[in-house]
């Protein structure tokens, strides 16, 4: 009797592509770490030698670093067999707000995703927010950052209605749209009222914002210093209220970026 | 089953699972060798354990164990007390002593990371700025690990001591000795041509 052939889910070697969310060392060399990778989403595995000077993986298990994994799936935790670099953004580390940027998007994926979800769009899109952090300048930057929560939202499967009236189907002009986090979307004037009131400008920039691709919405959208920390607290709160894990905004997180910055 | 041992029993298993890289199986096995362990070895154990307890502290100038306001490195007169290393961790000193370095350190006890909400005040920082304004420092070597968050918080310190006469170097980065340079990744390449240094064959 011949054996079953081997399905991807039921093979123990597996070939992957992602990044580094975080590691922590384990025993005298190893290093458990934690990668987002395409196939199988945000997974935990086992690096032996990982602390060794010269190991095998190198700053392919760095942070900023998008490589390819070779593992095996046996008893407990899956171990990393191999590593291999396929695109560096370590250059981030020179500007105090790259670096901080660059580790926001995994701060908001590591919090976002339960292990073993996969998502290779945002696995895509970490590349893509990495590489707008090192090639653009700082607005942009934090437009990038609205426009990655957008996403994530939106791959997460909590995507708010923007035009109608969550309660009456209504479209609600963008002067007098209330917001409802619990129901997911905009109220009209009339179901509205005892819910948070958007500033004129929300819904017409969140509008635009869903149907750009991230690496142009940073640079087609024009927005303001307190526009862009209203929506990235707005946003924020949103997903929060959805995955019922704390989030900090970025506006919180640069607090900390600024101080290295200031000093 | 662990609820049937006796209690002292318990409470040894609890604490030793406690420790890092300790898991209850392993907890376990060290509190069965400890009960069959004769009383004089466990004594020593013990009060080896409370001696690091009241004994050991950090030195007050550079952040490493000791068992006065300083450690023997700082209190050592021999070190050239013009250079300062700086590393993350207490036993990063134990590495660098292994190298010819005999200057004085400096630990920070850390790294700045965002991710793991630690910002410059979670670093030792302060400390060493106070050194390098006070003390006749002529260079300040920055030897924090490899990774990014680690050469992060070394540009993070040359910024913060660019404004003292003091020359700031950086540990070199590259190939590690022993390696073959075909599997070596393009980042470590560039680092390692980036830090070349010219041959002196005299």
């Amino acid at each position: 009797m011949g054996l079953l052939p081997l399905t991807r889910d039921r093979c123990r070697y597996w070939k992957d592509e992602g990044v580094l969310l975080g590691s922590f060392p384990f025993g005298e060399t190893d290093r458990i770490v934690t990668l987002f990778t395409r196939q199988r989403g945000k997974i935990r595995v086992i690096a032996k030698g990982a602390r060794k000077v010269g190991n095998r993986f190198g700053i392919s298990l760095d942070f900023f670093s998008y490589s390819s994994f070779f593992l095996y799936s046996g008893k407990g935790l899956p171990m990393l067999i191999q590593a291999s670099l396929q695109e560096s953004y370590r250059s981030l580390v020179n500007s105090p707000r790259r670096w901080g940027a660059g580790h926001y998007l995994l701060y908001l994926v590591d919090r976002c995703f339960e292990m073993g979800e996969p998502c290779p769009r945002i696995a895509e899109e970490i590349k893509s927010g990495w590489r707008i952090c090192l090639e653009r300048e700082d607005k942009d930057i934090e437009a990038m950052l609205i426009k990655f929560l957008l996403d994530l939202i939106f791959y997460m499967g909590f995507t708010p209605s923007f035009s109608n009236c969550i309660a009456c189907q209504k479209a609600v002009p963008s002067d007098s749209a209330f917001w409802d986090n619990r129901r997911g979307g905009v109220l009209c004037a009339e179901c509205g009222p005892g819910e948070m009131l958007l500033p004129p400008y929300v819904l017409p920039i969140l509008r635009q914002l869903q149907l750009l691709p991230l690496t142009t919405a940073a640079t087609t959208l024009s927005l303001s210093a307190s526009q862009r920390s209203f929506l990235g607290q707005f946003l924020t709160k949103y997903l929060e209220h959805h995955i019922g894990e704390r989030i900090i905004s970025w506006d919180h997180f640069l607090a900390k970026i600024k101080a290295i910055e200031v000093s | 089953m662990a609820q049937s041992y006796p209690d002292p029993l318990v409470r040894l298993i609890s604490a030793l699972s406690h420790l890092p890289g300790i898991g209850p199986k392993t907890a376990q096995r060290i509190a069965f060798y400890l009960v069959k362990t004769p009383r004089e070895e466990v004594g020593e154990l013990v009060a080896a354990l409370e001696g690091i307890k009241q004994k050991i502290r950090f030195c007050q100038v550079c952040g490493f164990y000791s068992e006065g306001p300083l450690c023997t490195i700082c209190s050592d007169q021999g070190r050239d007390r013009s250079v300062i290393c700086v590393v993350e961790q207490p036993q990063d000193v134990l590495a660098v002593e292994k190298s010819s370095f005999r200057g004085l350190y400096h630990v920070l006890h850390g790294v700045i990371s965002p991710l793991l909400g630690a910002g410059p005040e979670e670093v030792a920082l302060d400390q060493l700025v106070f050194r390098v304004r006070e003390g006749n420092i002529k260079e300040v070597i920055l030897a924090t690990n490899p990774s990014v968050d680690g050469e992060a918080t070394a540009l993070f310190i040359a910024r913060k001591l660019k404004v003292f006469p003091v020359r700031i170097t950086m540990i070199a980065r590259g190939l590690p000795l022993g390696g073959d340079l075909e599997f070596a990744d393009e980042a470590t390449l560039l680092q390692a041509f980036e830090g070349r240094r010219e041959l002196h064959l005299d």
